[in-house]
């Protein structure tokens, strides 16, 4: 997407709705959490795409969708980490492989994601937007008002704790 | 130099600059536990980015008043979403023969299995040159 271009909100939810569903449903592990989280993300992005000014949308439309996020820890008053569902609904997968490599890449995947609950939030934010969303560490910045050096420390940081919680 | 550290995050995601990423290179060569932290790393990266991509559900559609029309969720293909270079099938490959009794196999070995699905890509590329460096083909 060029950056500065004019945007419908349909354009952008088009484009960003999944992985903006995505991005909430590995930080929460919990479907319903990240389809409320997407849904309020969304109407945000709508009431402030008049406002947008041309720069790093990237960033922008992730800084909305964090803030939406944090926002609604604060108002639940429940912690970041959510348990995981026991049932994935295997009809929102988009690609369907033989049964028993869905079997497979569902039992794998509870797996990661029970790891990526597990680790701090800042972290799990940074590995998520890097490597759910394949934001750059340039964008990461931008979305968690941080500098690139800590993005870069946590997203390493993060792998690490991943790969104990893994082996 | 030091051991690699953050960098061998940052060398994954083709975060580095060139600068930097020869230096990595360089050292790798010479140390193994840099490249068993390495293939670590990169099992790390790879279980996450292959993780099943879910779609939007319908319902927020339909809430947020979105047309079937012009937001065909569901029949859209992924534009962010790639398959995994074979290069990082090398990767592994080397780095389990490099250190066949890391602690790390286990995740390894389930990094390379997620491979024959993986989901998204990027930033891969470079591994190749890891590889032949750090391998000593
Ligand atoms: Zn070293």
């Amino acid at each position: 997407m060029t950056d500065g271009a004019p945007l419908s909100w349909e354009e952008v939810a088009r484009t960003h709705g999944r992985k903006i569903y995505n991005f909430a449903y590995r930080l929460t592990g919990n479907p319903d959490d990240a389809k409320d989280l997407a849904q309020e993300v969304l109407i945000r992005v709508e009431r402030g795409l008049a406002n947008y000014t041309p720069g790093s949308f990237e960033g922008w439309l992730w800084r909305i969708t964090r803030n939406a996020f944090l926002d609604d820890v604060r108002r639940k008053k429940r912690r970041p980490t959510t348990a995981l569902p026991i049932d994935l609904d295997r009809t929102d997968l988009i690609s369907t492989p033989p049964p028993d490599e869905v079997l497979a890449s569902i039992r794998l995947g509870d797996d990661v994601q029970k790891a990526l609950l597990g680790l701090p939030y800042d972290f799990r934010e940074a590995v998520v937007l890097c490597d759910v969303v394949g934001l750059s560490y340039d964008e990461i910045a931008i979305a968690v008002a941080a500098p690139v050096g800590t993005v870069r420390s946590r997203i390493h940081r993060g792998r690490k704790m991943m790969r104990e919680a893994l082996t | 130099m030091n051991h690699v550290g953050e960098l061998a995050s940052a060398y994954l995601d083709g975060e580095t600059t060139p600068k930097e990423a020869s230096r990595l290179v360089a050292h790798l060569a010479d140390c193994d536990a840099c490249q068993r932290e390495m293939a670590d790393l990169h099992a790390a990266r790879s279980v996450v980015r292959s993780l099943p991509v879910l779609e939007l559900p319908e319902s927020i559609r339909v809430d947020l008043g979105l047309s079937p029309d012009v937001v065909p969720f569901r029949s859209r293909p992924a534009a962010w979403v790639g398959t995994a270079a074979a290069a990082v099938m090398i990767f592994v490959a080397v780095a389990t023969a490099a250190a066949p009794d890391s602690v790390g196999l286990t995740l390894v070995e389930v990094s390379a299995q997620y491979e024959q699905q993986a989901l998204v890509d990027g930033g891969v590329s470079p591994v190749v040159g890891l590889v032949r460096a750090g391998g000593g083909e």
